[in-house]
Parts: C-alpha cells; structure tokens; sequence
C-alpha cells in the first residue's frame, strides 16, 4: 500500500490517539493544532493519585503528547487551522492557515531568556505550564507590547538561537489527504452563564477546569483570596449539563469532582468536602473501588443550589434545595467548585459549514449511524473525541483508535480498487 | 577495553549561567576514554547535530555522551550516531540542564561534570543494539459468540485476517434477545454473515484447553466434543460478555403459599423482553415495576435495559410504568433524552435512597419504597416487576484469566484497572480484552472497543512479521539454573522454557513480548539475566562515577516512566531541591535490584531514594510493588549491618507529578539531617 | 530441592570477626533456586557485611565466587585460587557444601552463611514449602502422594487426629492445611479410598543409618 497521507483536525488526547495509531500503521499523519499548543484540555490535568492510583489518565495524555510530538510519521502544524476544503473521490485537498507563532518550534530551546527579559507583568511570552508540549516558548500578542504600538525586541534580540521572529505573515499551504478525521475537542461551559452562582463575581468559586489547572501548576490547593488552605468545599454537579440547553450528561463531571475531592481531602484529611448532585455517576471501569474508598467520607447531598452569595466575612452561603430533607438550606464554605459540563465548540458551526458535515441538536457533529459512532455523512470524514459528544479520558482515547481504525478501513478499499481487486497484502 | 568517546557539552544558547564550561571541558578532557570534548551553544538544533555528525567521523568517535535531557531529545541523538554511522544505542546522556542547572541555586559546575561522568562510565560499557524482523502468525482467536465477538470477527476479516471464532455454547448468538430489542438489531442475520465469511472459522460447543508461548506464536488447544484440535495464532481475544442474576431485595418477604412466583411475577430484564415479543392480549400486565441501582451502582446496563424496556412497554401495551431507583445512570450517549422521553411518555420515576420493600400478595408484587422528593412511603402493586439485576462477568471467566494468566478487575472483570491498558490491552501482549467481559459498557463503547481491538491487532500482524530489537534482555544460557523465577514474575507472559544449545532447559526472552522492564533481570538469582542499557555492571559504573560530595550524595533511581520526567517538568518549574542529589534513570522502578542499593551505600551514598508510578498504574503491573517489596528488604539488612538511621525510601508519583519528586526529595533530605550524617 | 534460609547478620558477624579478608563462595544449584545462596546473594552479602564492618570501624575486604554445584569437588577446586587469597572463606552453600569446601581446602575455616531447613518445592514464586522429611521408607504410593511424616504437625500414619479445624485445617497450626484431608479428597479423585481403611504399623525411622550412604548399582 503506497504511503497515504491523513489530516487529524485538533491535537487534544483524541486527535493524538488518532494520529499515533495511523502514524504506526506507516500513514503520514499532518497533525493541525489551532493553538499554540498540543493537548488540548486534557494536558493540563493533575495527578489525583492520593496512595493510590485513581484512575484519571491525566498522565496517560501525557505520554501519549509527547509520543506524538517526536513521532517521525507525525508532521505537527501548531496555530493552524482549515480555512477550505474541495473534494474528489478518495482525495480531499485541504487549505490550511497557519498564523504566526513567532516563536518557532524547530529553534525554540526553552532556554527561558526571552520570559526574563520581558518587560509586561504578567509576561508576553512564556511556558504556559511546565508540561506544555512541544516544549517551547509562546507569545501571547494580547499581552505583547509590540501589538500595542510600541516598540519592544527585547526577546528576539537576546533569543541565543534566533528562534523569535516578528515579522511573519499567515502562511497558507495545500495538502492533499485521503481522509480527515476531527477531533477538535470541546469546549467547557461558561460558568458565568448562571451568574446566580458567582463565577467571575467571587474569587473563590472555581471550575472544575480552573481546580485541576491550579493543583497542576502548584501542587497544593489554596484560596484565590487569601492564600489559606480550605477547610470546607463544595462542590456543585450538573453546571451545564442535563438542563434546558444541554440535554445530556457530560459524563465526566461526577467522577473528576470526586477524585479531585479525593485528592484534596488526601492532602488535608480535615478539610471536609461536600458534593450536590441530581444523579450520581459512579459506574465505569476502575471507579467502584475509588467509590468504596471515599464514600463515607465525602458528604453526597442530593439537590442543586440555586445561588450562591458572598458572606461579609468572606465566606460563601450556598442556598440549595435539600430533597432528602425536603426543605431549603443553607451552608457556607471556604471555596465552591463548579463542575462544568462538556459543551460542543463555539466552532462547531463553521466548521460543520467547511467540511459539510451535520451537527446534532446538541450542537455536536452528528453521526452518520448510531451503530458508528465516527462516521460522518461525509465519507472519509471521521469523528474523534469529544467533539463528537462528551467522553471521559480512556473513552475518548478509545474514540480516537477507532477512528484511526475506521480510516484504515476506507484507505485498505480505496487500494484494493485502486489496484483493481488484487487482494490484501 | 579502548573505546573512543566523544563528549558533548552543550550551554543551551550560552543562557546557563551557573556551570561553568571552560572548567567543566578542562576536567572532562582529563577522564579516562575521552578522545574529544565539544562546547555547543545548541546541541538540538539542526546545525548543532551537523556539527555532531562531522565531529563524530573526523574523530572516528566510538561512543556519545551528551548533554541533554532524554526526555525529548534522546531519539535525536540516536538518530545523529546512525547518521554517523554508529548504532543509536551507544550514547548516554546527561542532564545537566533540567536536573542540574535549573533544579538548584548557585555554582552547579561540580555536580554538571560528574553528571558527565556517569555518562562517560556507562557508555563505556554499553552494547549496540539491533534491530530485526520476526515473522508472526496472521490469524486470530476471537473468544465468544456474541454480537461484539461476531462483530469483531467480521471486521478483521474485512481488513484481511483470518479468524476462528470460538463459542463454547452450541449456536452463536447469546443475549441475542436484549439487543434485538434495544437496537433493533438482526442477529440472525449477522450470525449468516459471520458463518459464510470465508475469513472465519466458527466452532461451537468448543473450549480453550491450554494456551502457550507469546505474541504472533501462541499455541492453542481447543476440545470439540471429543475432538482436540491445535492452532496457532498471532493474537488472542476475549469477547466474551457478563452475565446477569436478580438481586432481590435483601428480604423480600415472599410468602410460598402465595402466587408472587419467581418467573412469572418478578423477571430480569431479559426474560422482559421476551414477555414483549411474545404477548398476546390476555397476558398484557397493566401495572409494571422495576427498579435498579440499590445493590449495584457500578453498572450502566440497568438503567440502558430499564429505560428501553419502560418505553416499548408503554408503547406496546400502554401499562402504568413505576420505575423504583437510586440513581439514574446516564453517561452513556443518548441515555438522558432516553431518560426524558420516558418520563414524557408517562413513566413514573421514584427516586428512593434505601433498597424497595418486595413483597407477594394475591398473584401481584408490592414494592415500597420512600420517595426522596415526597418524603413519604409509597406502594405499588404490580403485576410484573423486573426486578434489580447484578452485573457480572461472563461464566468461565475465572477460568479462561487463570489459563492465559491475566488479571482482572476489583469486580472480577476482565483487565486490570491500571490505566495504561486502557482501552483494551491487557498485560499479555497479544491478548486483548473488548467489550462487557471486561466491566459495564453501553453499545457505543462497545463499538469503540472493537474498532480499537481490529486497529491493534491490524496494526500488529498484518505484516506477518514485527520489528524487534534483538535480544534486548536476554537470559545466558550458560548461567541460568532454570528456578523459573523469571517465568514466573514477567507482567507481560514473555518468558518461557526454551532448550538452548546444549540441550539444556533453560529461561527464554521472548523478543516479540518483552516490554523491557528489567523485572526479571532484578529477580534473577543467578545473575542471568543481562538487560542491555541497564546491566548491573552499567548501573554500577554510574554509581562509581559519583564523588564525595560535602553533605553526601543520595542516590535516586528514577522509573523512566513517572520520576524522571516529574523531575524534567520540577526543572522546568525552577523548583529546588539539594543539589547532592544524583539520578540514575531505570526502565521499571522493579528493575531496580536490592544489590545495586546496597553498592551505592557501599560507594558513600547518605541514602537511596527509589522512585516510581503511582499504586496501580505501573507500566509493568507489578513494578512498582516489587520495588517497594525490595525497599523494605534492603532497609532490614541495612539495619542488619547496623547502619540505619539512613533508610532507603520509595516514593511513588505520576511524570506529571514535580511537586510530588521536589517534597519526595526534600523529605528525605531531611531525615537525613536529622540523623545526622 | 534443598531449602535453605540465611543466618542473621549479628551471627554472621560473629563468626567473620577475627578477619580481615573473607571470600563469599555461593552455589549454583538449590541455594541459588531458592534465593539464598546464588551468585546474587552472594553480591548482596558481600556488601552487606562491608557496610557492617565499615559502620563498626573495622574494615573488611571480601572475594566472590560461585561454583555450580559446591558439593562437588572436582566443581569446587575451581576456586582453590581464591581461597589461597583469604583468611576465611563464607559459604552460602547448604550443609553438604559447605562442608564439601571444608574438606577441600583444610587449612581454612569454612564458614556457613545460611541454616539449611528441609526439601522442599515453591509454593509459589518466593515461597517454599517443606514436602520430605527424608525418612528413608518412602510410602508415598499410600498417602496418594502427599507425605503426613513432614505435612501432618504429628506425623500421623493412619488418619487425622480428630482434632481437625473446620475447612480442613491443622488443630496446631491453624494456617495449615490438615494433611490427611488433603490425602483423603486425593485418594477419593484416584478412586482409592479403600487404603484409608489400611492400618499400617509405626514408621521404622532408622531405615536410613546415620550418616547415610548410598552406592548406585555400578553402570
């Protein structure tokens, strides 16, 4: 079988999972990233070990990111993104922009100079996390000062190996594919959409996503206001998720909101955690001895709060319905953290437009078939990931060789026709 | 023995301001074997590996040692010693950047160059590896005969591998019932497609009897009926379902005398499905209970089973539906609208945290139950219930896991939890485990699981031969006194009893299965076992290269797969910790031996720090277990020769994990402070 | 095979006290399957014993071998180099080595490392069981091939002692299995009750004479 070449839309841990499979498989994987960055959300997720292994699989797109980012069969485009599409039988000729970077990959040596260097607080350019892959240097051009008008070369004259660079343009190229998969991930819900819950209004309400991003940077969990350590968390289930606008459960939000509870209560055994729930998901691999261990010593109140107010004192007073008790509360806590649902991108739209593919009423790319779940009604368009509905990590890893398998499939037929019929291998 | 290396230095653009290279060049010139020292400022980069590269054949340079982190760069530089013409595998690195220069304060020169010399010492010894291909059986054993081993089996062949499907009832097909219920599925007709495929073989009322070797060779005997019959295939997978049993109330209160009869008046979800297909107007029930989640909140299945039911109920008879449960399952893809149409259609849903009361009365079933949102009892008398199901794996698992020796899961499913298997690896390579056999999954997982499945075992075989490094850890015949510890303790299944030349029995690596851990080279008794890159001798040679240091050393063995790169990403963070600490990196924290501990306290080591993956989430299985096993081992005989007071410690971490590395570290720092040194 | 256990180190030190320069000699066969007493061992005893010596201020230098089988002489000479080298010499092997080695090089003391305990077989990987108690009138073919000599906590020949625990368990060691229940479900899958109901007289336990000898019928 001659050398195929495959586009994957979206480096997060399905489009990776896509790309290493067909890479291995000895197809040329172009690999398209519209950030700057490859992993997606997943990436940076903490650890939620506490003496055990809780099975989170953050470090599983860990390996997986760096797997794909060295791989030879892998040519990664970062700030890329598909700007039109025409369509043959078999072949798909894609136009990709790539906008600048500024800081290029290949000369990048993280040395960290250009970051002590520069001038702006927080700084213009900067590794966004410690396992940010490819390992170099970004430049964040709503900070930037050069963006603003004034005159600034400070990184790009002491960059050691001339890896900044300023005066670029968006760069356009053409690749003829034989199939595309997307996997361009989802996006998280907007907390601030009920605002009767305080995000963006209290510093000490969080997302689920703002937790793991915090605990992944500095180890430990503190206040946003003062610094101390919580003593008494809540955390509220269904922000987005199996209400008005989104008919579904996002899957992930029960089981991340108790490892993380886990693991919280792990590095503070007084600290008390309480989780509000409707329904709570506790099935799927691995997480019945997760549950065992921690049951008892998380308290599970079902009902939803409704509002959530600052105390003078600082403190947050959550009102909420308790329906085992029938009646309304309310507590306060140090922090509140809001376990947001999996939304499809606000994307979505145009890209269903360029590649012609359907979306559901959910907002999701739809599926040519409930018996296939990566298959478009466009052939040799495939779906990976949570793009094409909420996943949790292994599923949407799962999702991801799937959809890899499904590309096989389609390049394996076109071959055997191409060939007229001389059979496989 | 002579060898010619060739040092490279690299400042990382001139930026690393606290070693200082001119000093470091001059010693490093000085150490035994060093044709050639090199100071670039950009060692990665495209002109720095040409620089390489020519230095390395104007020289006529040997062996590498270079100065980088392996993380991301190690396979760079193998690929400039193939393009110089040296086999990738003689070069050693040394991180001098994210281990040495950003991880401490001040001058770290000293540290840098004997960074540098545990490099030299071991690439002095390391053995060039090679590559070559062995050829692997192309078919595959598909076990089961339900819809995902048919399924499965009917994609492999139509990617061109030849597969026995192997069922131990008579027909295919079993649970046909539910899935043609729920999904509309044509069993029959699958069953006709599977058995005219040209690609599959079927055989019923057939079982495994005994399966040997490895990956691409597995030896398979298979009893039909009286006939035995021999296989071999290239991969081996387990499809092969769950079962169900009715989880009653735990007291439910049934009188005999009366006619609530198991069967007729309390069903599983199955035999629910047929009393749908099968009714006629007389046996239509009015008034329907079921209930689920109060014994088993781990499944999925029930609520999948209860909702469809609930609903083609309602539509077909138009009875009165009560549907008694904890907690509705719904993260599965369209459960919630499956859950939203049924309470739009009709069905009653009452939400109760304590297990139903079940009782018999006059041919009906009573279930009582308080209501959660009500806060009050309520009672309903039906004239069917389906009752609550256990979901548990597939008969004959027990013994199918004991045959191929893989593990299963705290719920007696197929695979271990450990997250690196996921989606459907097990630790045997060339066993795959899909579908319900191995925990609760809704149809699209299912799905997914056998896409993934016919991927992997694709990718693998449909070459007929794979790629291996040749004799990458190898067991000397001439050493090896056959205890059968090795055979016993691999994770992945790759060793067996092979006769090498002189006829003896002795430990066999396979090359195919090994996953290069090193645990077997650890355990060996008999110091048989030689793992390329990690012998004792080149884990010695790094240990002796380390000088007395002021505050003594402490020497951590860093798992490649967690610690040491939390220690890369601690670097990258700035994060602190002493600098007298010295890491070596190993494959498997279990391929760290009690023997090479001992030497480094022997060589004035303050302490050994052993550093591993998470409980449950070594690559190798059993790792990090034994590791810790042997810690605890060493710390007696260390106590025994009296010199505690300085105890080896284990720490486990994910690679994602660098706060966890920078406390492990200081912690031990300090209890050995406290000691006093 | 052979199994043996290693002496702890306080003993061992004792013994090593009065020298300065020691060879650890392991043995390739039974002490090496059972993790004693192989060349592994005898590298972790090596440096054990320095550090010891080291943390009392008494510096020790140690010489490694391991010969295959040290109950042979003709194996055995293989190391006489070595042994010229020391002051003593530390073996890891069982009683038959060691005192193999003794009677080899005369001149010096042979040292055992380790207490050898019984024949037994690995349980499973790192766990080894006592199975013969070499009696010398084997009568195995009675007890289906289960030995109540070693196995049973009285050494009963005729059946339990009444005093069984429930599940099948020893009224001494309750961990263990009661070996005549063992026998008994043996001898009922093999269709051989009927020598339950046998009685057999008191073991003769001086049918192997003390030190024992053997002379194979010659080839």
């Amino acid at each position: 079988m001659e050398t195929k070449n495959v586009l994957v839309i979206g480096s997060g841990i399905s489009g990776v999972a896509s790309a290493l499979e067909l890479a291995n498989a000895g197809v040329n994987v172009y690999l398209i990233e519209k950030e700057a960055l490859v992993g997606g959300h997943s990436a940076s997720f903490c650890c939620k070990a506490t003496d055990i292994c809780s099975r989170c699989s953050a470090c599983v797109v860990f390996d997986k990111v760096k797997e794909a980012v060295i791989h030879p069969q892998i040519k990664l485009l970062t700030n890329s993104t598909i700007r039109g599409l025409s369509k043959k039988p078999g072949n798909f000729r894609v136009e990709i922009t790539q906008q600048p970077r500024y800081v290029d990959v290949e000369r990048c040596i993280a040395c960290g100079l250009c970051t002590e260097v520069c001038p702006t607080d927080p700084k213009a350019i900067y590794l966004p996390f410690a396992g940010a892959t490819p390992f170099s240097y970004i430049l964040d051009e709503g900070l930037c000062l050069r963006f603003t008008g004034e005159k600034c070369d400070l990184c790009r004259e002491n960059c050691p190996t001339r890896a900044v660079e300023f005066d670029l343009k968006p760069k356009r190229q053409e690749l003829n594919v034989s199939a595309i998969i997307v996997a361009t991930g989802f996006d998280v819900f907007d907390a601030k959409e009920k605002g009767s819950l305080g995000y963006g209004r209290y510093p000490n309400v969080l997302t689920g996503l703002d937790l793991e991003q915090i605990l992944g940077r500095e180890g430990y969990l503190r206040l946003p206001t003062n610094g101390n350590e919580p003593k008494n968390i809540a955390f509220i289930q269904c922000v987005g998720s199996r209400d008005e606008g989104h008919g579904y459960c996002s899957q992930v939000c029960c089981k991340y909101a108790m490892k993380l509870a886990g693991l919280i209560k792990y590095q503070n055994p007084d600290t008390q955690v309480t989780i509000f729930y409707i329904d709570l998901q506790t099935a799927g691999k691995g997480f019945a001895q997760f549950y065992e261990n921690y049951k008892e010593s998380i308290r599970f109140v079902r009902g939803v709060p409704v509002e959530i107010l600052q105390t003078s004192s600082g403190e947050l007073e959550v009102r909420f319905e308790d329906i085992t008790q029938g009646k309304v509360c309310r507590d306060t806590f140090d922090l509140v953290v809001l376990s947001v649902g999996i939304s499809p991108r606000n994307t979505s739209w145009d890209l269903a437009r360029l590649l012609g593919i359907n979306l559901t009423e959910d907002g999701f790319f739809d599926i040519r078939h409930p018996l296939s779940s990566n298959e478009t009604n466009v052939g040799g368009i495939f779906l990976a990931g949570t793009c094409q509905g909420p996943k949790d990590i292994p599923d949407s890893i799962a999702h991801g060789i799937a959809a890899a398998s499904k590309v096989i499939q389609v390049l394996a037929e076109s071959a055997i026709q191409g060939r007229g019929n001389q059979g496989r291998h | 023995m002579e060898s010619k290396i060739g040092v490279f230095l690299c400042n990382c653009g001139g930026v690393i301001n606290n070693i200082d290279f001119d000093a470091a060049v001059k010693k490093v010139t000085k150490f035994p074997g060093v044709t050639c020292v090199n100071l670039s400022s950009n060692l990665c980069l495209e002109e720095g590996r040409e620089k390489m590269i020519s230095c390395i054949r104007e020289e006529n340079i040997e062996r590498v040692v270079a100065t980088c982190s392996p993380e991301f760069n190690e396979h760079i530089f193998r690929e400039v010693l193939e393009k110089a013409g040296l086999n990738g595998h003689l070069l050693s690195m040394a991180n001098i950047r994210e281990q040495c220069s950003w991880a401490h304060d001040g001058n770290v020169t000293m540290k840098a160059v004997e960074l540098v010399k545990m490099a030299i010492n071991r690439v002095w010894l390391l053995q060039p590896i090679e590559k070559k291909e062995l050829p692997v059986s192309r078919e595959v054993l598909v076990v089961g005969g339900g819809f995902t081993a048919i399924s499965t089996a009917l994609q492999l062949s139509r990617v061109g591998l030849r597969t026995t499907l192997l069922e131990k009832e008579a027909v295919l097909g079993t649970r046909a019932e539910e899935l043609e219920s729920f999904y509309g599925f044509d069993t029959s007709a699958m069953i006709s497609s599977v058995e005219g495929d040209e690609n599959v073989e079927v055989l019923t009322s057939a079982e495994m009897t005994e399966v040997v070797g490895k990956i691409g060779d597995f030896s398979v005997r298979i009893r039909k009926g009286e006939e035995e019959i021999f296989r071999k295939y290239g991969a081996i997978i387990l499809a092969t379902g769950y079962q169900t049993e009715l989880a009653l109330a735990p007291e439910p209160r049934l009188r005999a005398e009366e006619e609530a009869i198991y069967g007729i008046n309390i069903v599983s979800q199955e035999q629910f499905c047929s009393m749908l297909r099968n009714s006629s107007l007389e046996t239509q029930p009015k008034t329907i209970g079921f209930m689920f989640d109060f014994s088993d909140g781990n499944s999925r299945f029930p609520t999948l089973a209860t909702l469809n039911n609930a609903l083609a109920a309602k539509k077909k008879w138009g009875s009165e539906i009560y549907v008694f449960y904890k907690s509705v399952k719904v993260d599965s893809e369209g459960m919630e609208k499956l859950y939203q149409e049924a309470r739009n259609c009709g069905v009653v849903f009452i939400k109760s945290d304590i297990t139903p009361r079940i009782t018999g009365e006059s041919g009906r079933v009573t279930i009582e139950a308080k209501d959660v949102f009500l806060g009050e009892d309520i009672m309903v008398a039906c004239d069917v219930l389906v009752a609550e199901e256990l979901y548990l794996p597939g008969e004959g698992t027990e013994k199918l896991s004991s045959l191929l020796n893989i593990r299963v899961d705290s719920r007696s499913f197929y695979q271990d939890e450990n997250v690196h298997l996921y989606p459907v690896t097990s630790e045997k390579k060339g066993i795959f485990l899909i579908g319900e056999c191995r925990g609760d999954l809704d149809l699209g997982r299912v799905l997914t699981d056998i896409s993934s499945v016919v991927m992997n075992v694709h990718g693998l075989l449909s070459l007929g031969q794979i790629q291996v490094e040749v004799e990458r850890v190898k067991a000397d015949p001439q050493k090896c006194v056959t205890c059968l510890t090795c055979i016993r303790v691999c994770p992945h299944g790759a060793i067996q009893l092979i006769r090498a030349d002189n006829s003896k029995e002795v430990a066999g690596i396979s090359d195919l299965a090994c996953d290069a851990c090193g645990i077997c080279a650890a355990i060996c008794p008999a110091r048989a076992i030689k793992f390329q890159g990690y012998r004792d001798e080149e884990i010695l040679a790094q240990i002796e290269a380390i000088g007395e240091s002021l505050n003594g050393h402490i020497v951590a063995f860093c798992c490649e797969h967690s610690a040491y790169p939390a220690a890369d990403l601690a670097g990258r963070l700035r994060l602190h910790y002493p600098e007298n600490l010295r890491i070596i990196r190993v494959p498997c924290a279990g391929q760290v031996d009690v023997f090479h501990i001992l030497k480094a306290f022997e060589h004035g080591a303050a302490t050994v720090l052993v550093l591993g993956c998470e409980d449950g989430a070594c690559h190798h299985i059993t790792g990090n277990t034994r590791a810790k096993e042997r810690v605890r081992y060493c710390n007696m005989l260390l106590k025994e020769a009296k010199v505690d007071g300085r105890p080896v410690a284990m720490y486990n971490l994910s690679p994602n994990a660098p706060h966890k590395f920078v406390r492990a570290v200081n912690e031990i720092t300090k209890i050995i402070e406290e000691y006093g040194r | 095979m052979i199994i043996a256990e290693r002496k702890p180190m306080e003993e061992i030190k004792q013994l090593m006290s009065p020298y300065k320069k020691v060879l650890v000699a392991g043995c390739g066969t039974c002490v090496t399957v059972c993790w004693v007493g192989g060349e592994k061992e005898v590298a972790v005893l090596a440096s054990q014993i320095k550090l010891a010596r080291s943390a009392d201020g008494n510096e020790i230098t140690t010489l490694e071998a391991t010969v295959e089988r040290q109950c042979e002489k003709e194996m055995v000479t293989e190391i006489k180099d070595k042994v010229a080298e020391v002051e003593a010499v530390l073996s890891l092997a069982c009683g038959s080595g060691v005192q193999t080695m003794a009677e080899m090089f005369e001149d010096k003391p042979v040292f055992p490392a380790v207490n050898t305990t019984f024949i037994g077989m690995p349980e499973k990987e790192g766990l080894w069981v006592e199975m013969c108690g070499a009696c010398g009138d084997c009568f195995l073919d009675r007890t289906g091939g289960i030995c109540p000599i070693v196995r049973c906590a009285k050494g009963l020949l005729n059946g339990p002692c009444g005093g069984t625990r429930r599940g099948g368990k020893c009224e001494i060691d309750p961990e263990k299995d009661c070996a005549w229940v063992l026998i008994y479900r043996r001898l009922e899958k093999q269709g051989r009750l009927d020598l339950m109901r046998e009685y057999y007289s008191p073991k003769n336990f001086r049918a192997v004479k003390r030190p024992g000898k053997v002379q194979a019928v010659k080839a």
